[in-house]
């Protein structure tokens, strides 16, 4: 690891006036990624800001819906009664991830903030556009089993990591964020971003900003909504591909469908065009499939991934089913 | 079965369990030393070529750092003094990706790592081989006899004639060992005498290769390794950083503590090879084997040659009157591989027992029945009798137990709601051998107890040493566990085999119980009386009032074991579930059945078994390591790439053992179980998988995109 | 610093006077620590140490005191930051290097080795300690977070020379092999207990909508909510089995099987 300053902070002002003096600084929530890639000296903060101890931690009932405190730990939001009573998605992505003790650890602002698991991201002796821009990108041509069919570009065909995104993308939730000029509120479709030409930037998020809070608006499909993760072994493995779906009913008549993709996208995948197909149609396992098919017809495999597509069908249409069946 | 006046065959808790559960047990890098220093090592980034400088400025002026060692200013080191794997800082050639190019140490591990970031490595980089695909279309020949080709009858050629043919040819990937505790150092140099804090599965092996390589004598390096954080193979032959860490020590004048990371593990301490396997079956209609081809291509390393051999188990486990093995190479430029749990077996298994599947299946015969139509009456290698054969045994009792029945014969066809069901079953093998060892007893008398200790240098990686040593003496003395102290893990002690090709138990167990024996001959004679029964040594102690009395045997085989042809047998069962959604598979039951001889103590014999079934589960359904070929470096690079199974992908494991009695491979009866444990296992997987789907998967791991 | 004159038993006393003579004044002025226990160790095993009359489980069982955390070179610590914090409820008092992760603390700093480097990552739990009742990854955590709060270690579970109802269950189903991940294992499980007892859900958990309320945990349960602790030995049906056993306490047997 690289040396650093290491100062703690005990509010949120005190934290942005001191990332504000160094574009070299980071701030410090969990660790469970940042030490990661701290050790692997893929990320080299000069100063870490450890914002562990800002009260940033409450989950409660607002007008709209649910806020939920950016420092707030996963293991506290998957299992706050008012997220398992009204997101169950979100609580069964959230437990989908990591293992017991990181989720102790994360905090909800940090998942949102996971970068890519490529390995040539982590391997600094590989070329990396995202780590070192400009190098080239080793995974276009490389082992690329892992990564995604929907997005990329040439600077970077990598996939965000995380399960309780996928579900957030879902859900549409709301990023809430402050700096010292503003408090601003990002939706989450915009939160994340594909890779385009820059992909050393993995989100909209701005040095000096902040995450407070995530919010979640209101919905009706907490009784049909369902998480799907494929993954290589059953446990402690990030996703091949996974599905959060939602499923606004009318007795058997789709009113709206709310789905996201996760390990096929930069970004959490939000499956437009299955959602469209599925507006005020039947729930039906015919329909379903069709959805999953105009969904994945965009996919762009690379050499290795040319299975995501008829998984990602598979993950789609039982996760909708299992949504449409209820009871999650 | 147990005899309430024995210990062996008890299934008593570890006796070094305590302090296992205590956080108490001593691994190479838990021993404080004052002044200690802390090495890193950092490795090549190019796979084939030679250094042509090494900036280290910026490292050496980072605070803490004491020295920068590389081939430039390293002390000389004999390269063939035994360690595996090369790497010893000699020369600035380069043979792989990864090959350890030099070592910083600084006060702190912390320094130590940020400064081996600072330094700057040019290279004259040559073309490397390291494209396994396309080398594998042109492999060469071995150079060790023992691969040479091995032709029974027609060979393969009698394959033409055959009424039934299976031609499949199945692939495994590299697999990395990945204990628990990465291969780990602290060397403390008092004059011209290192002690080696280091896991070492043979210690005396250890100890003569790190003196060689020292240009030392043996007795001048001492080997202390009580406890083994895991090794499966990796800590047998030993590495370039057991020295390196010596060398570090010498070159800074103070104890170091060298511990690899786990990234490093990958390219530091061998792998087990991918291979490709031919398998051709020629058959009668009624199943009776005519020919069986077993035909390996593996890699191996650019400047020194070791394969997994993976036509082992093919050699043995069926009648047949034609048959070919053979093995080719492609040398390239990656680490050595190593033995590695089941070397050869576990893998070549794989190809075997899957190919008999196929054949089982074309023939519509049941799997068992087809392997006990085709069981040898003799060693078909070499014409030897079997010492003991329990084959068919472990598939007839195994079946019972598992409710092999309860299969159905046509794939694809047992479905519960969204996931698929399968049964598979496989069989596997491996010798049983002792190898000279030689243990201590001293007794000694304390108010009216008669109190042992046994020293032997044999060593304990988890698989219970320690606690069936101390079972064995305490029958061969006369006295209760709790009285027995056991002594291991030390170069020090009198000299033992190491753990490794399961020969561990056999050797050692023999060698105190030559011991005990001896030792109450000994207190006999010293008595000068006659006894009508044979008192034993405790009671010896107590009734001449001997205080203390110690004797030292040095056991071999049986001269005699050599006639027979000596193996464990198992039979391996596995349920499996397949989500036809998600194609995950989870392995829900798993039986194994065990020929293994005399089971010195079934609790920790059973954790070795469900262990090895842990493994292949992870061969059958998880681990691959990835090359690049444009880098030649691992693309799977952490345990977040490389997948070892979880304790969520292990379903109901159960170990059943043959109470076996065979005395002809060692006196005890003992043929050791660590390396059978995973012989087998894989095949049976994806024989289940295949029972499960109607897909045959030939090349591991069957991960969710093979099934979809 | 510690203010612990260790209290040892007249077998105890015995054993030290007898093994090892010269650190007896040691042993009862600053404590039985590591460092004594290492050598002891070396000298006998549980075999020899029980001829002393004291179950060896009861000395090993012993909290070791922890020793002093020596002082390093000025050059050795860069950006160093002071932690104030309690390991196994001994207050601690340490000057890091703002590097130092909690699990090179204990370990290098402050002689409490039994937490283990396995992938310094995150990624195989051999590492796990307890801090403020959660299980936590010690190798991802910077000591200098610490302040403040209250670590517990594998060589804080036994309590007055008792086992831990975990470590007992782990012994009696052989729920380890080589060990090494024993440590993490052990400590991931002791909080585990807590978990379900406050009804928290795994992915494994049905019907996630309900109000959490305390749990006995299934197998798959066990399984699931213990995949972030890698045994490389794979004793992981002996974990789950002792797990199950110490959460429910009742005898959950241990099969293995003859057959003639």
């Amino acid at each position: 690891m690289k040396s650093f300053k290491f100062s703690a902070v005990n509010n949120p002002a005190e934290a942005i006036t001191l990332i504000n003096k160094n574009t070299d600084a980071a701030f410090l929530g969990g660790g469970t990624n940042l030490l990661d890639l701290m050790k692997e000296h893929v990320a080299l903060p000069n100063e870490i800001i450890d914002i562990g101890n800002l009260s940033l931690k409450e989950i409660k009932a607002t007008a709209s819906g649910i806020s939920l405190g950016a420092l707030a730990k996963n293991t506290a939001t998957a299992n706050h009664p008012l997220i398992r009573k009204n997101f169950p998605m979100l609580s069964k992505a959230i437990l989908a991830g990591a293992s017991a003790q990181i989720r102790n650890m994360a905090t909800n602002g940090g998942n949102l903030l996971q970068r890519t698991r490529c390995s040539y991201f982590y391997d600094i002796a590989t070329p990396c556009n995202k780590r070192n821009p400009g190098s080239g990108c080793a995974a276009l041509e490389g082992f690329n089993r892992m990564h995604a069919i929907f997005g990329w570009t040439r600077e970077c065909v990598a996939v965000y990591p995380s399960d309780m995104s996928i579900a957030l993308s879902a859900l549409n939730a709301n990023v809430k964020v402050l700096s010292s000029e503003r408090e601003r509120i990002i939706p989450f479709q915009d939160f994340h971003i594909l890779p385009g030409a820059h992909p050393e930037k993995d989100n909209s998020l701005q040095h000096g900003e902040l995450i407070t809070a995530i919010e979640l608006p209101k919905n009706d499909f907490a009784e049909h909504s369902a998480y799907i993760k494929i993954r290589d072994r059953n446990s402690y493995a990030f996703a091949l591909v996974s599905v959060a779906a939602g499923l606004t009913l009318n007795g058997n008549t789709i009113q709206a469908a709310s789905i996201a993709m996760g390990g096929v996208a930069h970004k959490p995948w939000r499956a437009l065009n299955a959602e469209a197909y599925l507006k005020d149609k039947a729930a039906t396992a015919a329909n379903f499939a069709k959805a999953a098919e105009a969904e994945m017809a965009l996919a762009q495999p690379l050499a290795h991934n040319k299975f995501k597509i008829e998984m990602g069908k598979k993950a789609l249409i039982n996760a909708l089913e299992t949504a449409f069946k209820g009871n999650i | 079965m147990e005899d309430s006046n024995k210990s062996i065959g008890k299934g008593i808790n570890r006796i070094d369990g305590i302090l296992k559960i205590t956080g108490k047990a001593t691994y190479a890098t838990d021993y404080p030393k004052k002044n200690m220093a802390y090495a890193v090592l950092f490795k090549s980034t190019i796979a084939a070529g030679k250094i042509k400088s090494i900036g280290s400025t910026k490292a050496q002026k980072y605070p803490g750092v004491i020295k920068i060692i590389t081939h430039e200013n390293i002390l000389p080191l004999n390269t063939k003094g035994g360690l595996r794997g090369g790497a010893l800082l000699q020369s600035p050639e380069i043979t792989f990706h990864g090959q350890h190019i030099g070592i910083v140490v600084a006060e702190t591990f912390e320094q130590a790592t940020a400064a081996a970031h600072l330094i700057t490595v040019e290279y004259n980089q040559k073309e490397d081989k390291i494209d396994f695909d396309n080398l594998a279309k042109k492999p060469e020949m071995p150079k060790g006899k023992e691969l040479a080709d091995l032709v029974r009858g027609a060979g393969k050629s009698a394959l033409a004639d055959a009424e039934v043919k299976i031609e499949a040819s199945y692939e495994t990937p590299i697999e990395h060992h990945h204990p628990m505790e990465p291969h780990a150092t602290v060397a403390v140099w008092d004059v011209d005498q290192v002690t080696l804090y280091n896991g070492s599965q043979i210690i005396n092996g250890a100890q003569t290769a790190a003196a060689a390589t020292l240009n030392i004598k043996p007795e001048q390096v001492r080997i202390i390794s009580p406890f083994i954080g895991g090794g499966f193979g990796s800590k047998g032959g030993q590495w370039a950083n057991l020295v390196l860490t010596a060398v570090a020590a010498k070159m800074v004048g103070r104890p170091v503590k060298l511990a690899l990371t786990r990234q490093q593990m990958f390219n530091s301490v061998g792998l087990r090879q991918r291979n490709i396997q031919q398998l051709s079956i020629g058959a009668t209609k009624e199943g009776k084997l005519l020919t069986l081809a077993h035909e390996t291509i593996s890699h191996t390393a650019v400047d020194s040659e070791y394969i997994e051999p993976c036509g082992d188990c093919t050699k043995v486990m069926y009648e047949v009157p034609n048959s070919l093995i053979s093995y080719r190479v492609v040398p390239m430029n990656l680490i050595l591989p190593t033995y590695t749990r089941g070397p050869g077996k576990s893998t070549g298994s794989f190809a075997l027992e899957s190919a008999i599947d196929e054949l089982a299946y074309t023939l519509k015969m049941d799997p068992i029945e087809l392997r006990i139509k085709n069981e040898p009456a003799k060693d078909p290698s070499n014409g030897k009798p079997w010492s003991s054969r329990t084959t068919v045994k472990c598939l007839q009792e195994g079946a019972k137990a598992f409710g092999w029945a309860k299969r159905k014969s046509e794939p694809g066809t047992n479905k519960i709601g969204d996931d698929l069901i399968g049964y598979g079953v496989a069989c596997g093998t491996y010798p049983a051998r002792q190898r000279d060892s030689s243990a201590v007893i001293k007794l000694s008398l304390k108010n009216k107890l008669v109190y042992a200790t046994i020293e032997i240098a044999a060593s304990d990686l988890g698989t219970g040493t320690n606690t069936i040593l101390a079972q064995t003496a305490a029958d061969g003395l006369g006295l209760p566990v709790k009285q027995i102290s056991v002594k291991l893990g030390d170069s020090d002690l009198p000299p033992a085999a190491g753990s490794v090709g399961s020969v561990g138990a056999s050797s050692f167990a023999n060698a105190v119980n030559d011991a005990c024996t001896k030792i109450t001959d000994e207190l006999l004679a010293k008595s000068g009386k006659q006894f009508f029964v044979r008192p034993t040594a405790a009671a010896l102690m107590i009734s001449e009032n001997i205080a203390d009395f110690q004797t030292r045997s040095d056991s071999k085989a049986p001269a005699e074991a050599e006639k027979y042809s000596a193996h464990s047998f198992n039979a391996n069962f596995a349920e499996v579930r397949v989500n036809s959604v998600t194609g995950m598979v989870k392995v829900t039951r798993f039986l194994a059945v065990t020929g293994a001889g005399k089971i010195l103590n079934p609790k920790t014999a059973r954790s070795q078994i469900i262990g090895g079934i842990v493994w292949g589960i992870g061969m059958a359904l998880t681990e691959e390591s990835i090359i690049d070929p444009r880098y030649g470096n691992f693309a799977t690079r952490s345990f977040a790439d490389y997948h070892v199974p979880t304790n969520l992908d292990i379903g109901d494991l159960d170990a059943m053992f043959i109470n076996e009695k065979d005395f002809i491979p060692n006196k005890m009866g003992v043929k050791g179980i660590g390396e059978v444990g995973i012989v087998g296992v894989a095949a049976a997987v994806a024989n289940a998988v295949f029972n499960a789907t109607a897909k045959r998967v030939r090349s591991l791991p069957i991960t969710p995109d093979k099934l979809l | 610093m510690k203010n612990n004159k260790t209290k040892l038993t007249p077998e105890e006393h015995r054993l030290f006077g007898d093994l090892m003579p010269e650190e007896l004044e040691d042993v009862l002025h600053s404590g039985f620590n590591r460092r004594h226990f290492v050598k002891l160790m070396g000298m006998a095993t549980a075999g020899l140490l029980a001829s002393y009359a004291l179950g060896a489980e009861q000395l090993f069982a012993r909290a070791v005191e922890m020793e002093d955390i020596p002082d390093l070179i000025p050059e050795a610590i860069e950006n160093g930051v002071t932690v104030n914090f309690k390991v196994n409820s001994t207050a601690r008092n340490v000057l890091v290097d703002s590097r130092m992760t909690l699990l090179d603390t204990l370990r290098e700093r402050i002689g409490l080795t039994g937490s283990k480097k396995g992938c310094d990552h995150g990624q195989c739990g051999a590492c796990t300690v307890i801090v403020d009742g959660q299980r936590v990854l010690s190798c991802l955590t910077l000591a200098a977070t610490c302040q403040g709060k209250s670590v517990i270690t594998i060589e804080g579970l036994a309590k007055d020379n008792e086992l831990n109802p975990m470590q007992a269950a782990f012994l009696k189903h052989d729920g380890f092999q080589c060990g090494f991940c024993t440590p993490g294992q052990i400590c991931s499980a002791v909080a585990l207990m807590k978990e379900a007892k406050e009804g928290q859900a795994s992915f494994a958990t049905k019907n996630i909508s309900t109000d959490p309320k305390s749990i006995i945990l299934s197998d798959e349960e066990i399984a699931e909510r213990m995949s972030g602790n890698i045994c490389r030995c794979g004793a992981y049906p002996n974990i789950v089995a002792a797990i199950k056993e110490a959460q429910t306490g009742e005898n959950v047997p241990q099969n293995w099987l003859f057959t003639d």
